[in-house]
């Protein structure tokens, strides 16, 4: 089972600490939504966690090995990354744009070995692509260009998925199957981590939640057990509630000045 | 997708006819039938074909290549539809090597001395533009390949005001004019095997190309070295499009235009237009060496100032797709 270990992370930028002494370990199977206000450093915690950056101090390990000590391709072979809105700089077609997932697989010249269509294939039909699959990918929809995106990390089948933002700018229905699809891959056996504004979607969808604070962990558990109207509060200087309803576990909130 | 599959056979086929032309054509048109001729006009055609076209025709194909691959590199590695290789400086440090040889007397008396140092220009250009631009990312390395470049530019200015005589002045200016005019199998030996080399190099960007295509970001985590690529295209521009503008001056807009005629046909993707812009910057610039030929104005109509007057006009027609394909 993959294991990704942090301890003692610490990045400093002009003096200011974005992230201070975070430690932490997840492992495959996982749904793990890291949360925090903005600028509490989920990015940069992703980023760290991916091998894309470096820590002042602390380590990262995938398996017991520093990540420090895997290959660039050895690591993108194992981890896909998907950062904040991803976008496509030309329009090209959405089956070619999910096989640049294969990069760190593929030899260094040449067209693309026929050996991997059928993966591209697969990915497209379970991501739903397989009629857009000649489109351009940049005249995609908002939700279409996700689940591309999505299909470029998944095409690879990497032990591990980590997602900046994946619900942000997509609609309620988009963004509920984008949540469900991470699920699904986590229980696939898959980790999963991914920094989440909404709330609600990490309630009922994230197995495990990572709370950051002004760059330190402010809480780290299973979902049910960390996501709590206490924590919500003390993270984003608001008023929370967080209830249990029949559709799964609901959550709001309101200014701390409110009447509530 | 299989408008790859007609690409190449079709470019074959324009590349195949603008050969033959650019062998048969120019102030002495030749008849394929002459060269069998035993006769002293057989033997003035056989001289002229292997000691003028030929080696003309080698020069036209490599630097024509050399700039639409190059061409095509940059705008994949900017993610900019217009960078051409001079963007990094290196033509116009080629051109400085070159203004310098002229003036300061030395191509007089070894003919050599030109492309070698042409080439020498581009090789400092391209050391000054990966030290100012290094560490700084992809829009670091265009900012110092400006600076370099405008650097270039004035120093080659400089000798243009300090010729000693209106003779040297017109000497130099003609040559940044571009041409492949009176060129010997002497600068095909002298500027292929750079070309061939720069070539190579920039064909292993191909992977990392298209990676680009998702971002900085995405490439990095899908295991591509940014700063080896950056110093692949680098390296691969200098030595290949720096050995071709020492032979031939400054060719403008072939490196610019070349990606673009070929971009829809590989699907828009980065890594695959390369073999296909090469050859299209090859059918470019035999073109225009041809039509430069043909097209009789007097005075000898150089080639670079010829691709520059095609290529204009290509630069008005990208402004106004641009415009339609605004929102």
């Amino acid at each position: 089972m993959t294991q990704l270990v942090a301890s003692g992370l610490t990045l400093r930028r002009q003096g200011r600490a974005i992230l201070d002494n975070v430690s932490t370990g997840v492992a495959g199977g996982e749904f793990v939504a890291v949360i925090g206000a903005n600028g509490a450093g989920k990015s940069t915690l992703l980023s760290l966690l991916a091998g894309l950056i470096r820590p002042e101090s602390g380590t990262v390990t995938l398996d017991g090995a520093p990540l420090t000590g895997l290959t660039r391709t050895g690591l993108a072979r194992r981890r896909a990354y998907l950062p904040q809105n991803p976008r496509c700089e030309w329009p090209i077609a959405v089956e070619r744009l999910v096989a640049l997932g294969l990069t760190p697989v593929l030899p260094a010249l040449g067209e693309l070995p026929e050996q991997f269509r059928p993966r591209i294939d697969a990915v497209l039909e379970s991501c739903d692509l397989t009629p857009k699959r000649l489109q351009a990918a940049t005249t995609l929809s908002g939700g279409e260009l996700a689940r591309a995106m999505l299909a470029r990390a998944l095409v690879g089948d990497p032990d591990i998925l980590i997602v900046d933002e994946p619900t942000t700018g997509l609609d309620p229905q988009h963004a509920l199957e984008a949540a469900a699809r991470l699920r699904a891959l986590a229980l696939a056996g898959k980790l999963v981590i991914a920094a989440m504004h909404d709330l609600n979607l990490v309630a009922r969808y994230a197995t495990r939640v990572l709370a950051l604070h002004q760059g330190a962990v402010a809480g780290d558990g299973a979902t049910a057990e960390t996501l709590t109207a206490t924590l919500l509060s003390a993270l984003f200087q608001v008023k929370a509630c967080v209830a249990s309803t029949p559709g799964g576990a609901f959550v709001d909130y309101f200014p701390n000045d409110s009447p509530m | 997708m299989n408008s790859r599959a007609v690409l190449f056979p079709v470019l074959a086929l324009v590349l195949c006819a603008l050969l033959v032309a650019s062998l048969l054509c120019g102030a002495v048109w030749l008849r394929p039938a002459q060269f069998f001729t035993a006769d002293a006009s057989g033997e003035m055609a056989r001289l002229i074909l292997t000691q003028v076209r030929l080696p003309r025709m080698v020069l036209a194909l490599g630097v024509g290549a050399t700039l639409g691959l190059s061409g095509a590199v940059l705008q994949g590695l900017t993610r900019n539809p217009l960078a051409e290789p001079g963007l990094l400086g290196v033509s116009s440090g080629a051109a400085l090597g070159a203004v310098l040889a002229i003036y300061f007397g030395v191509a007089g008396h070894l003919a050599v001395a030109l492309p070698l140092l042409g080439l020498c220009g581009a090789l400092v250009a391209m050391t000054l533009t990966f030290t100012l631009g290094r560490g700084g990312g992809t829009l670091a390395l265009i900012l110092a390949g400006a600076a370099v470049s405008a650097l270039m530019a004035a120093l080659v200015s400089l000798a243009l005001n300090l010729a000693p005589n209106p003779y040297a002045a017109f000497e130099l200016t003609s040559w940044l004019m571009g041409s492949l005019d009176d060129r010997s199998w002497n600068q095909v030996w002298l500027a292929g095997p750079f070309m061939i080399v720069g070539c190579a190099l920039l064909a292993f960007t191909g992977r990392a190309l298209d990676a680009l295509s998702l971002g900085e970001v995405q490439a990095e985590s899908l295991g591509v070295d940014l700063q080896q690529v950056r110093l692949l295209a680098l390296t691969g521009t200098a030595l290949a499009v720096g050995a071709a503008t020492a032979v031939s001056g400054i060719i403008s807009f072939v490196g610019l235009v070349a990606p673009h005629l070929v971009r829809p046909f590989v699907g828009h993707q980065p890594g695959r237009l390369l073999w296909p812009s090469a050859l299209s910057g090859a059918a470019l610039m035999l073109l225009a060496d041809v039509a430069t030929r043909v097209i009789n104005l007097g005075p000898e109509l150089k080639l670079g100032v010829f691709t520059s007057l095609i290529g204009t006009p290509f630069f008005f027609w990208l402004v106004v797709r641009l415009r339609r394909n605004a929102p």
